[in-house]
Parts: structure tokens; C-alpha cells; sequence
């Protein structure tokens, strides 16, 4: 029945039969009602088909243990990056709508980054490939089949190899037994084939750097929970380095300040510019970027001094007034001491590696016994690929779920087009498909069979969520195709998993029972603990020579939610605010405000930034960054990728609305235009930066205005200089003496005008914040948006101060320009027993639930925004407009347990109430009662570090009770007395308290 | 006097005027001329002053209607609020309406029952005013919802949903009932004191328009007992009327005082926006008959002496409005509270103090000039001033609740707010609105209450009586 159909067959019939009695003229009373009814009847049926439905087949032999309506798990791996995070993706009728952590995994333990929570709705982009293409002469693309795409190559790989011409395969890291596998068939086939493996941010130099001390050319696996004193040289661990969500786990092990717990590590972080993990070290030391291989030298002759071992030094360099007070800090913890460089330089990780030999670090706080695999990348076999292209030798290049034309620098892409042949492996348009002859459409990670070794011995397995939703194939099965293996992904993985896994883990059990846990699990480790190889000093020696090569440096550094550009095509990512600087839907050269002023510069406006004078130049807008080095400018990678234009109108379309990119622009510009392959490594960071301005000017979107607590002095009253928001001491402090070092503000009577309102005899939902532990990944931000539904509304908006997250990071800078720290603080609904919010709409919509949640109802709103006004967090988030859900695929990754919001009515955390109800319904279906920790909200889900707990608090006994009578619990803005029911747990930071590197120390390079 | 007594007193005794004060009426009027005056305008062409105006305030509100339908079609980000500005131009609206009505009622009821003789002449217009703007004043907070066509849930009406009733303790629907009496007692008052000039009307006109205003004025014949009865009522109407004066804006200010927010939450906010009422719609009231006199050739009914007076009462609350800013200065240096504190500083001297010190230079040091007798003589410099206190009492409003919002507790959530063209199309329709009800209003309605004037024409014959029955 269409819908514009009023009347349909049948119903005509039936009124006309009543229209034709005799007395047709003359209608009775009766007729007149039965009429009336009929006509009410067929317009109400008519009107209630909104969309014609399609498609409804039911499942004659419904899946085992899957109930329609409700969600079941399958363990898998996370593709977002390369450190393959353990996931368990939630899946609803059939298809995946969250990824959560996989607390079992060794690695991850639960936790699951920004990127992780957004790769859901990566699988649900309506722009990826549907079929293979070929170019054509003209420039475009046409679709072609997977026939005719294997004939393709298999003619190319024939005549390469009767040639002897040169294959290359030029991929990410690769891991995992059944791609291994598949991979060395393929070269065995094809002697004239290699395998060329890169990692956009590149580690390279620290895997050459071990190959050079221990023999093994290996990434060390690092234990961040076993340190106790960590000096991290412009590695940003915490953000982006590696694997920032394993790390930020084990890190969060050592920052326990309570007395029941006990200890806290300390964390030394030296950089030029600001990033996630400076800003929540304890200490942070500006240091120029040359400037840090020498330093790193120098700490290892203060190291060997202190060893008494010598003699493998060669060369002086000028010491920074810091390096003995952290020589000492180092000293002192060694055997719990790491030392770790995120520069990709081999001089600097050589002596990073030395420093932590005459630690006693190794086999303890990292090791290369276990080593990594998340990072594989070669930089030196990248650059000699390079020179085969230059040289035009080589005749087929594939490229597999890796963008090089975008992320390497200019000359590596000149070079990639004159590869004879050019094959890309891809799962949407990008720079790279761009140059190739034939696109062969890969597979998102959630629908495809897949493995992968994050670390030695420790494996995970990926499974489907969903059948295929386009025609793609696999890597594994596509280098088994073209050497005429027919297998499947899950025969080749199950195959491989029996060749090498099965032995090593459970050599003594069934291979099905094996697999089939393994499956359930999404992680299997084996028990064997090989030995730390030796060490060999051979390699180091000459100090560096500090690169002076004037002007300024620019440093080109990952964001957070961009990584390498990846993932630039993922509209929650590009909304998410950059942890630092809040900034949204764009990058930015940022700059310390020492360097803004002088060459007068401010927010907004645009730099030309040239790095060789003909080389490429990049404009983007001015970002004054506090705390960053005077000589430095930063800028984002994984920006200005191509085809981002499609956000063009992302959000709400009206009147004085500005498209959030203009047609034909990209979001951002790529700053790996400027990078370097040189002297054997991928280099994002080079000196001689001319910067001027060009002109004009661009408003960077941020959602966060003023960034510190402190209140502006010519408006502060006296003695509210500071906001009270956050409440911090320093471990010293603390433990001295808890109640001194927090006391902030005044301890409130318990008095109480009138008697409770709303008592609650059952739960009272509650939640822990511990701003220790809290690291600022926005993984919770993510996390909220996918649970939540929460819509994407574009860069104009967020430019009005309208974003919708539920769930913010407050970012507060602490301290000056030489010790910048930051508080970041999880702001959300705090669910208030007296809140404010309930007391003034008129209509009722906003309630307070028996359980002590503040309930919002949509469907009763009708949007005075009273609530908004009068919530002293503001956290209630308004529908200025019906933000767009036109795009069909992408709404499949909307979560069918919670409403999608009309324009008009107010919405906020609602504490996961889907969750709870769930949770409860459960536990009243199994006659059980509700045990703590069966509710899991989801910012605590994807919570890294577990700062987040969600609980009864009047169960004394639930985690989040215990937590809130801690000595450092307290309630933002608890002197208002609106009772909120999340407790924060005070900021407790370790700085070295005697004068250790301390911030005074630390002016020598500014 | 028991009440007897005071309903059986005449409406507005005839009192000769101060000898040191100009005459209330000049010209040497009779009623005759009065009548001929003011229902003269109403049966010939209107003049091209009127013209003009009325084309001017229709194409305000055409752009209000545009601005509005805009809105409401695409949802309340066609605004300039933002998570952390909820309200801005739209409550603004409202409150400066509201605050507009109140002179009418306070000179048609307070004055009424303080017999002051020197509102009869102004007394209609103002109570038309009145009406008008609670008219425009309601449309804001209708038209502010995210969802205004589900606004009738504010009302407590019997339903079947469950039934949900409405939430008591909210200012919000404390404001639907007070503006809501506001109005109806308005509107009945305003009513009920035209029916004998409509009666006046009548007798002149013919054909339909006699048909009509046979209606409107429902058989009015002018006896003693209906006079009697007439007056009986009106002071029963004004009775009724007087506590609204003090209620409604005290209602309002609720909105802001019964919340959390530093500079909202203030105990002082009744009192204050009571007084501040008064003085914007005073100065409303001035600006509307400087226009009135002039354009509907008024001046010997509303002469210097009701201009004086107004600009009395101007400076006094002025001065009251002053005392209530140094008050909440005050107050919160004295709470000691530091969001209290933080709030005035950021008012004088944060982002937007702009607004601020608008507000002061308008409402506190212009009315100050209305001390000297040479403004009150000059009508022009009168007029200017008059709009600057109203321009003042809007960015009083303005003041109250942006800069109170925009920077509250959390620093992380400060934010600024510009309005958008949308919103100016709003906040100029709801001036057209009241501008073309206005200038209906003096085009069909006789502006002056002729009735209540004629006593107070300087007698060259007969008795108070007499003059009734010429009417």
C-alpha cells in the first residue's frame, strides 16, 4: 500500500458497498456512524504507513542463543590502529552498533581509545568501495568484477615473474599467523616479491636501535605499571605513541595515591610541544626537539657515572641543568625506572636503550624478550623502495590498507607513479587509490575473518559482526588468490592458527575446542617466558651533534583522534575535541605565546609555514598553545585528507549556517607534505621553519573558551581568584596530611530545611571520578556519542557553542609556561538529588527516578531551556535543529535502545538508563539480585584507566560507596547543596618535591 | 470613608487645579469640542502621519512574522543561544513587555484609586498599551519553546495522560497564570472603561459603523443608575487590578530569583522589577503620547501638566531602579559569595560590559535630567529621552540574563552570545506588533477617556452632570 494512497482496494469497496442501498439518497444515522467509522479507519491505517517496509524475512532458524531486540557480544580485535586492542563488539539484530573493550585481554584490559569507539561507525561509511575499479583512461574509476580485477593481477604477477621485474608489497604492520602465513606463500611463489612494511608514525629508529644493542630488530614491550619513575622524551604514551590504551592502563597502576593503595609513580615528561601526556606528567620540562638526543646522551653519561660502568660514551655535549636532579630521580628507582623517546632517531633511542640498560630496566619495566609486533614498520626498507621506484625498476606495486601518496613525504609519492603497475587495496577513495590502475575493496575489520600478534605469543582473533555489507576480500585471501589458493579467510586463519598458535598454547587439546575458546575469548597467550637477549654496546658512541639549523622547528605530531588521517572520514572523530586545545574540525600550526607575540600573530590567523625554500608550504591558522617551546611549531598530522568535503553539510542547513568545509577544500592540511625520508627514517620533525603570516584568517572551532580555572584577574573578586572545581595536592601533601592539602572551600552543614523529598529506600545511582587516574582520551566522549546516539553537528555549530557530547573533558592548564600541566576533568549530568533542573519546568519533563537518577523526558519536553540555564555544570544539551540522519547506512550504528532526539527538546547523560534497566531487568529474569558491577555505564566502559566507576551508593559495600567516603572524594560544586551524585576524586600529581627538576631548572633551552 | 461612601463618591471629583500649576486641560474646551475632538479623527480619513506609521509598524511585524515563521519551521538554532545562553533575546522580549504594561494599570487602577485627576487624559491609551504589550510580551515565551505548538502543556487542563499535570513549583508556570490574570483583567478593565465613550461613538456614527459600536457599547444609555452602577464597577475593576501592578512583574522576576544562577538568584528581584517596570512603562506611555499630542492634535488634553507628571514619576522610580542596582552591588559584596562577586565584575568589566554600562548611562544618569524644569519643557529632548529609558530598560533585561548566564560557575562552559538576524526580526516584529495595535487602536477607539475628561474641563456652564448629559 503506498502511503499516498488514501483508500486501499478493499476498503474502497467496502465504502461503496455502503454508499448503494436502496435509500442512497437518504443516509441513516447508522450508515452515517458506520461510514464515519470506515473513513476515521482507512485514514488512520492509511497515515500509520510512514515508510513502506522492505525486506522483512524472519530468521527461520534464528542464530543459537541470539533474541531478537536483545545484544549479544563477539570477541574480536579493534583495526583502528595497529596495536589490535582486545573488543567485544555489541551486536543488535544482526549487526554491530558498539565496540567495548575486552576486559580479558592481556593487553588492552577493557579499555578502548576515542578511535576504537568511532571504528563502528567507520564499517557503516556509505563511502566505501561496493566493487572493484578500474581507472580509466580519462582520470575516473569503473566498476569492474573480482573476475576480471584477478585476472588483472595474476597477468601482471605472471609476466613480473617471468620478467624477473620487481613486485612490491607495501603495507602497515602486519601481524597475526594467518596473514604471516599467507604472506610468505605469496613470497615463496614469487621470488621476484617483497614485502615493505611502514607505519605512518613511524618507530622505526627504535626498532633499529635494538637491533643494533640486542641483536633482534624488535619493538620492546613496555610496562608502564612496573615503573616508578618514568622520563618520557616526547613520547606521548598516554595519547598516541603505539599503543596508548594498553599503556595508559598499566600507567594507571601506578598512580594509587590513596593509603589503602599506597603508591604513585612519578613521570617526568620532557617536550617541546604540549601533549596529552605532558600535560598529566607530573613534571614537564620544556625541551628543544634538537635538543633531545644530546640531553638523552648526557643522561646516560650522568647514568654511567652513578653505574660506575663507562667508557662506551664517546664526547661531551652541554648538559641540561635537569639532567643530574633526573639522573638521581632515576637512579634511585632503578630496576623500576624507564626511560622512553618518541623521536624517530636513531642516536636518540640508541641512548634511550643504553639509559635503560644502566637502569636494569629491561626484563622489568620493558622488554624485547616479549617484543611488540603493533609497530613493524622499516623505514630503511621503505626508502630503498623508494630509490627501486625513482629508478623505475619496479613493475607491480600493491598497496594494502595503507595511504602513502597521502602520509609520506612528496618525494616518496612522486615516486609511487612510476611504479609500472600500481594496485591498491583499499576500503574507500583515498590519495593513494588515486594513483593506482585497479582498487580492490577491502574489508572493514568487523566484517571480515582476521588475526592478528600484537605481541609475541599473544594472539587475537577477528571475526564478523555481519555479513559483508560490500565485495571485498582480505589481504590473507587475496595473496592466497593470486597463487592459486582457493581457501577462504576463515580456512586460511583456521589453518594457520593450527600450524602456530594450537602447538604453542594448548598443544595437548582438542584444535576445535582450542579454536572455539579462542573464538569466545578473542585472545589466547601462551606460558612460555623467553630470555632477554644481551645487551651490545658496540653501536653507541659519538655524542649527536645538535643540529643548529636556525629558524625555527617544526614538529609534526599525531593527533589523538586522527592518528595518521586514517580515520579522517569518521565524522564522531573529526568532532571530538583535540584533548589540548579542544579545537574540532580542523589543524592548526600551534605556537608558544612568547613566539605568537613577537611575530604578532593570534588565534585564527593564518601562517604560511615553509620548510625548504620551493618545497611545499603549508597555510593553516594560528593556535597559541601555552606551555609549548618558544622555538617550536606544532602541527597535527592526519589532516587535509582528500574527499572530506563531503562533511560540507554535515550539520544543520539554515539561513546564516556556514558549511562546516567548503566544496572542493579538505578539512585541515596535510601536514606530511613537509615530512622527511631521510637518513634511514621517517622524519616528522625538521629545523630551518620559515613562518610569516599569509593573510586572513580562520575561527578554529573549540568548545572550550577559557582554559583555566583561574578566573581572569580584572573580573575576579577577592579571594575567588580560583575556581574550586577541581581540588589537587601533591602526593607529598597528601600524604602528610589529606584533609590540609584539600582543603578547599567549606565543609558544608548536614542540616537540611526541609526532609528529604524524594527519599530512596532501593539503589541510588552514583559515580566515581578519579582525576589521578583520568588521562583526558575522550575515549568516554566517544564511547557516550556511540551509546547515546548522540548526533555530529558540524563545525559551525560547534563555533556556537552548541555541540551536543553529553560527556565533556574539561581541560584546565595548570602551572606557567615551563611546568603546564592540565587537570581533565569528565563533566556530565551529575545527576543532583536537589537539582535544579526539576524544580523549574513547568511541564514536568525532567524528573526525579526513585533510584536517584534525573530522568529526562523527550516526548514531555517542549524546550523552554530553563533546565539548561539553571544547571550549574552546564550539561544539558539542547536540539537547536533536527540534526540530519539521512544517510541510511550510517543510522544502522545508531544504538536501538535509546531514543533519537527531535529538534526542541532538551536531552543529557541519562547515566546509561538503557543500561541500568537492562542490567535490572536481567537480574529480576534470573531471580537474582543486582550485584555491584553488573551495570557497566559506557564512559566507564572505554575508560582506559578506570577512573570512571559506576555504582549504588547506598550499598556501603559497592566500589563506587567505597570510593566516595575516600579522603580525597569530593562533589564539584558541592557548596550549592544541589546533592550531585557523581564524587570526583581529587588530582594527586608526584612532582619531585626537593627541587628535582623543577620547572626553575628547566630555562636553559627557552 | 467606608466603602460605601467611596463607591458612592464621584469618579473624579472636580477639583480646581493647584494655582501653581499649569491647567490640566487648555483651550478653553467645552465638551462639545471635546467630543468633536476625539471622535472626530475616527470618522474621517486618517492623516498621512497615521499612514506613514502604520506602514512602518506593519512592515516591522511582517518582518517579525518572517523572522518568527523561520524559526519556528527550523528549530531555536536560527538563534544566537548557545549550551550555556539559553535565554537571550526571547526572554529579554518578554520581560521588557511585560515591564511595559505595567504604567497602564498602575495609572488606570493605582492612580484611580488615589484620584489623581491628571491621569484621565492619558489613562486609555495607557491602559491600550497595556494590552498590546502583554500581547507581544506573551509571544515570546510561546514562541522561545523548542516545540511551541505543544505549548498548551503548561496549562494544568485535565488530559489522559496519566493525567501529567504541570510542575507547581516552577516560576516558569507561575508566569502562565500571572500573565494570564494580567491580561484578562486588563482586557476587561480596558473594556469596561470604554463603554460609554463607546456609547458617545455610537450616537455620532452611522450605518454599520453605528451597528457596531451599538454592539460594542451593549445598549449603554447614560441614566443615573447606570452611572451609579458604572462607576461601582470600575472601582471594583481597579481594586481587582491593583495587586497585579505589584504581582505580575514580581512573578516574573521569580523566573530569574527562585534559580541557582549567581546573578539571578537575588532576593532583591521583586521589588526591583516591580519599580523598573513602572519606570519603562512610563516612559513607554511618555514616548506614545508626545506622539499622540502631536500627530493626533492633542495638546489641550494632554498638556504640560500630564507631561510633568509623567516625568515626575519617571525620575522618582529612576531613582528607585538606581537604588536597586547599588542594592545587589551590595548585596553581593556583603554575601561574601565569590560566583555573587565575580558576577558584577564580569558585568562591569567582562565581555560584555558593553551592555552593561548601557544599561547605567540609560536608567540611571538620563531620568536624573528630568530634575530641571528646561527638559521637562522640551518635548523633543523629552521624546529622546524617553526612548533612552527604554533602550535601557531592555538592556536591563538583557543584562540580567546573558551576563548572568555566560559565565557562570564552570569556566570550561563560558561562552559568549551574538543574535542573529532571525532573532533581531523577532525582537523588531514584536515592536511592528505593538506599534500597528497601537495605531488601530487610535484609529477606531476614542484615545482620550472623554467621559473621565469632561469634569475636568475648565466649567464655563453647568455642572459635572451637565457635561455628562451633553456627552
Amino acid at each position: 500500500m503506498s502511503p499516498n494512497d488514501p483508500l486501499p482496494p478493499e476498503l474502497r469497496a467496502a465504502e461503496a458497498s455502503l454508499l448503494l442501498p436502496g435509500e442512497d439518497t437518504d443516509v441513516s444515522r447508522r450508515a452515517f456512524l458506520r461510514l464515519t467509522g470506515f473513513g476515521l479507519t482507512a485514514g488512520a491505517l492509511s497515515s500509520c504507513s510512514r515508510a513502506p517496509l522492505r525486506h522483512v524475512v524472519p530468521n527461520l532458524l534464528a542464530p543459537v542463543g541470539t533474541v531478537a531486540g536483545r545484544a549479544y557480544w563477539l570477541a574480536t580485535t579493534c583495526a583502528g590502529c595497529s596495536a589490535a586492542c582486545g573488543v567485544l563488539a555489541k551486536c543488535r539484530d544482526g549487526r554491530p552498533i558498539k565496540l567495548e573493550g575486552n576486559e580479558t585481554h592481556a593487553l588492552s584490559r577493557g579499555g578502548l581509545c576515542a578511535v576504537g569507539q568511532a571504528e563502528v561507525l567507520s564499517l557503516y561509511d556509505s563511502r566505501r568501495f561496493t566493487a572493484p575499479q578500474r581507472a580509466t583512461d580519462s582520470g575516473g574509476f569503473e566498476a569492474t568484477t573480482w573476475s576480471e580485477a584477478d585476472a588483472f593481477v595474476a597477468a601482471r604477477l605472471d609476466a613480473a615473474r617471468a620478467s624477473g621485474g620487481a613486485v612490491r608489497l607495501l603495507t602497515g604492520s602486519l601481524h597475526g599467523p594467518a596473514q604471516q602465513a599467507a604472506l610468505e606463500a605469496f613470497l615463496e611463489v614469487n621470488p621476484n616479491a617483497r614485502h615493505v612494511a611502514y607505519d605512518a608514525l613511524s618507530v622505526s629508529a627504535l626498532l633499529d636501535a635494538h637491533g643494533l644493542t640486542r641483536g633482534v630488530r624488535a619493538l620492546p614491550s613496555f610496562r608502564f605499571d612496573k615503573a616508578e619513575v618514568i622520563a618520557s622524551f616526547e613520547a606521548d604514551f598516554l595519547g598516541t605513541w603505539i599503543s596508548p590504551v594498553a599503556f595508559a592502563a598499566a600507567y594507571a597502576e601506578g598512580r594509587r595515591p590513596d593509603r589503602e593503595e599506597g603508591w604513585m609513580s612519578r613521570h617526568v615528561q620532557l617536550e617541546a610541544r604540549v601533549s596529552l601526556t605532558g600535560t598529566v606528567a607530573d613534571r614537564r620540562l620544556r625541551v628543544a626537539p634538537d635538543d633531545v638526543p644530546a640531553q638523552l646522551f648526557a643522561l646516560c653519561r650522568a647514568l654511567e657515572t652513578r653505574a660506575g660502568a663507562g667508557g662506551r660514551l664517546d664526547g661531551e655535549v652541554e648538559a641540561a641543568p635537569w639532567v643530574e636532579e633526573l639522573a638521581d630521580e632515576l637512579w634511585r628507582a632503578r630496576g623500576q625506572a624507564l626511560v622512553v623517546c618518541g623521536q624517530n632517531d636513531l642516536q636518540a633511542q640508541l641512548h634511550t636503550a643504553y639509559a635503560n640498560e644502566l637502569l636494569g630496566a629491561y626484563g622489568r619495566t620493558l622488554s624485547v624478550a616479549r617484543p611488540s609486533n603493533q609497530m613493524r614498520g622499516d623505514d630503511r626498507a621503505l626508502a630503498n623502495l623508494r630509490a627501486e621506484l625513482e629508478a623505475g625498476s619496479v613493475e607491480l606495486l600493491i598497496t594494502s590498507g595503507v595511504n602513502p601518496a597521502y602520509d609520506l613525504p612528496p618525494d616518496v609519492v612522486t615516486a609511487i607513479e612510476r611504479a609500472g603497475t600500481h594496485v591498491a587495496h583499499a576500503a574507500s577513495l583515498d590519495e593513494t587509490v588515486g594513483l593506482a590502475d585497479l582498487v580492490l575493496p577491502r574489508p572493514h575489520a568487523l566484517e571480515a575473518w582476521g588475526d592478528g600478534e600484537p605481541e609475541v605469543g599473544r594472539w587475537s582473533l577477528t571475526q564478523p559482526a555481519l555479513p559483508a555489507l560490500r565485495q571485498t576480500r582480505s589481504l590473507a585471501r587475496l595473496l592466497a588468490s593470486w597463487i592459486g589458493d582457493a581457501r577462504e579467510d576463515y580456512d586460511l586463519l583456521r589453518d594457520a592458527w593450527r600450524a602456530h598458535v594450537h602447538p604453542r598454547v594448548a598443544a595437548g587439546e582438542d584444535f576445535q575446542a582450542f579454536f572455539d575458546r579462542a573464538l569466545h575469548d578473542g585472545f589466547v597467550q601462551e606460558a612460555r617466558q623467553p630470555a632477554e637477549p644481551a645487551f651490545d654496546g658496540a653501536a653507541l658512541g659519538a655524542a649527536p651533534t645538535g643540529a643548529a639549523a636556525g629558524g625555527l622547528t617544526l614538529v609534526l605530531h599525531a593527533n589523538l583522534a586522527q592518528l595518521d588521517g586514517r580515520h579522517a572520514h569518521n565524522p564522531w572523530l573529526q568532532e571530538l575535541p583535540d584533548p589540548i586545545t579542544k579545537v574540532t574540525w580542523d589543524n592548526w600550526a600551534s605556537l608558544s605565546p612568547a613566539r605568537a607575540e613577537q611575530l604578532g600573530l593570534e588565534d585564527g590567523d593564518l601562517v604560511r609555514l615553509v620548510a625548504a625554500e620551493g618545497g611545499p608550504e603549508l597555510v593553516l591558522p594560528t593556535l597559541v598553545q601555552r606551555g609549548q617551546h618558544d622555538d617550536v611549531v606544532a602541527v597535527a598530522l592526519g589532516y587535509g585528507r582528500i574527499g572530506t568535503d563531503r562533511f560540507a553539510k554535515v550539520g544543520p542547513q539554515w539561513l546564516e549556517g556556514q558549511p562546516t568545509i567548503e566544496r572542493g577544500e579538505t578539512i585541515g592540511a596535510n601536514a606530511a607534505l613537509l615530512s622527511e625520508l631521510r637518513d634511514g627514517a621517517l622524519r616528522h620533525q625538521r629545523g630551518g621553519l620559515r613562518v610569516e603570516a599569509a593573510g586572513g584568517r580562520v575561527d578554529l572551532a573549540s568548545t572550550q573558551d577559557h582554559h583555566s580555572l583561574e578566573v581572569p584577574p580584572h573580573v575576579a573578586p577577592e579571594g575567588g581568584e580560583v575556581r574550586n572545581a577541581v581540588r589537587a595536592a601533591t602526593f607529598a601533601d597528601f600524604q602528610h596530611d589529606p584533609e590540609h592539602a584539600l582543603a578547599h572551600g567549606h565543609h558544608l552543614p548536614e542540616a537540611e530545611l526541609w526532609p528529604d523529598d524524594h527519599a530512596n529506600d532501593g539503589p541510588r545511582w552514583g559515580m566515581s571520578v578519579d582525576l589521578t587516574r583520568c588521562i583526558g582520551c575522550s575515549a568516554c566522549a566517544v564511547g557516550c556519542q556511540a551509546e547515546n546516539n548522540v548526533p555530529v553537528v558540524g563545525k559551525d555549530e560547534v563555533l556556537r557553542h552548541r555541540e551536543m557530547s553529553w560527556m565533556r573533558i574539561d581541560r584546565y592548564f595548570t602551572g606557567g609556561e615551563d611546568d603546564l600541566g592540565a587537570a581533565h576533568q569528565p563533566m556530565f549530568c551529575q545527576q543532583c538529588d536537589h537539582a535544579p533542573c526539576e524544580a523549574v519546568c513547568p511541564v514536568l519533563a525532567t524528573v526525579h527516578s526513585t533510584d536517584g537518577l534525573n530522568q529526562q523526558v523527550y516526548n514531555r519536553c517542549v524546550g523552554t531551556r530553563y533546565c539548561a540555564n539553571t544547571c550549574p555544570y552546564k550539561v544539558r544539551r539542547f536540539n537547536w535543529f533536527d540534526y540530519p540522519h539521512e544517510d541510511e547506512l550510517e543510522n544502522q550504528a545508531l544504538n536501538p535502545d535509546v531514543t533519537v532526539r527531535t529538534r526542541g527538546v532538551m536531552e543529557k547523560c541519562s547515566f546509561c538508563a538503557q543500561r541500568i534497566q537492562e542490567a535490572r531487568s536481567e537480574a529480576v529474569r534470573k531471580g537474582v539480585p543486582l550485584a555491584d558491577g553488573d551495570i557497566r555505564v559506557a564512559c566507564q566502559q572505554s575508560c582506559p584507566t578506570r577512573a570512571i566507576v559506576f555504582g549504588d551508593l547506598n550499598d556501603p559495600e559497592s566500589e563506587v560507596s567505597k570510593l566516595a567516603h575516600r579522603q580525597r572524594s569530593y562533589r564539584v560544586l558541592e557548596e550549592l547543596n544541589v546533592k550531585p551524585s557523581v564524587h570526583y576524586l581529587a588530582r594527586i600529581t608526584n612532582p619531585p618535591s626537593d627541587g628535582h627538576a623543577s620547572p626553575e631548572a628547566g630555562h636553559h633551552d627557552g | 470613608m467606608t466603602v460605601e461612601q467611596h463607591l458612592a463618591a464621584p469618579l473624579a471629583p472636580p477639583l480646581a487645579a493647584p494655582p501653581d500649576e499649569p491647567p490640566l486641560i487648555t483651550g478653553g474646551k467645552s465638551a462639545g469640542d471635546m467630543t468633536r475632538d476625539v471622535c472626530g479623527p475616527l470618522e474621517g480619513k486618517p492623516t498621512g502621519l497615521w499612514y506613514a506609521g502604520f506602514l512602518a509598524a506593519l512592515s516591522a511585524l511582517l518582518l517579525g512574522v518572517l523572522a518568527v515563521g523561520y524559526q519556528v519551521a527550523n528549530g531555536i538554532g536560527t538563534w544566537g543561544l548557545n549550551r550555556t545562553v539559553g535565554w537571550g533575546f526571547d526572554i529579554t522580549n518578554f520581560v521588557f513587555w511585560v515591564g511595559i504594561g505595567h504604567a497602564g494599570t498602575l495609572i488606570s487602577a493605582v492612580l484611580l484609586l488615589f484620584r489623581q485627576k491628571w491621569r484621565t487624559s492619558i489613562n486609555r491609551s495607557a491602559e491600550a498599551m497595556t494590552i498590546f504589550a502583554v500581547i507581544c510580551a506573551g509571544l515570546y515565551p510561546v514562541i522561545h519553546m523548542g516545540r511551541p505548538w505543544l505549548a498548551y502543556w503548561v496549562f494544568p487542563y485535565p488530559n489522559f495522560r496519566g493525567p501529567l499535570w504541570v510542575n507547581f513549583r516552577s516560576a516558569l508556570l507561575w508566569d502562565v497564570f500571572a500573565i494570564g490574570t494580567y491580561f484578562t483583567i486588563s482586557l476587561v478593565f480596558w473594556y469596561v472603561g470604554m463603554i460609554p465613550d463607546l456609547a458617545t461613538v455610537r450616537d455620532r456614527a452611522k450605518g454599520f459603523r453605528k451597528k457596531i459600536f451599538s454592539l460594542l457599547s451593549l445598549g449603554w444609555r447614560g441614566t443615573a443608575r447606570t452611572w451609579s452602577r458604572y462607576e461601582a464597577a470600575c472601582v471594583l475593576l481597579a481594586a481587582l487590578a491593583t495587586p497585579l501592578v505589584v504581582s505580575v512583574h514580581s512573578v516574573v522576576s521569580s523566573d530569574f530569583a527562585t534559580s541557582v544562577i549567581p546573578g539571578w538568584h537575588t532576593t532583591v528581584f521583586p521589588p526591583y522589577f516591580v519599580i523598573g517596570a513602572v519606570f519603562s512603562g512610563f516612559a513607554m506611555v511618555l514616548t506614545l503620547m508626545l506622539v499622540a499630542r502631536k500627530t493626533m492634535r492633542f495638546e489641550d488634553y494632554i498638556t504640560m501638566r500630564h507631561i510633568h507628571a509623567i516625568c515626575k514619576v519617571l525620575v522618582f522610580t529612576g531613582s528607585i531602579v538606581a537604588l536597586a542596582y547599588l542594592t545587589e552591588f551590595f548585596v553581593a559584596w556583603y554575601s561574601q559569595s565569590k560566583y555573587e562577586q565575580f558576577v558584577f565584575l564580569n558585568r562591569m568589566r567582562g565581555p560584555m560590559a558593553w551592555s552593561f554600562w548601557i544599561m547605567v548611562t540609560c536608567n540611571v544618569i538620563s531620568p536624573q535630567l528630568l530634575w530641571f524644569r528646561k527638559v521637562r519643557n522640551n518635548l523633543l529632548l523629552l521624546f529622546l529621552l524617553s526612548l533612552v529609558v527604554n533602550v535601557g530598560m531592555w538592556f536591563e533585561r538583557f543584562v540580567i540574563i546573558v551576563t548572568s548566564l555566560h559565565r557562570d560557575f564552570l569556566p570550561s562552559s563560558w561562552s559568549g552570545y551574538v543574535p542573529t538576524w532571525i532573532e533581531v526580526g523577532s525582537l523588531v516584529g514584536g515592536f511592528g506588533l505593538f506599534f500597528t495595535l497601537f495605531l488601530l487602536f487610535c484609529r477606531y477607539v476614542p484615545m482620550i477617556a472623554m467621559f473621565e475628561v469632561k469634569p475636568n474641563l475648565e466649567r464655563r456652564s453647568g455642572s459635572a452632570a451637565a457635561h455628562r448629559e451633553v456627552a
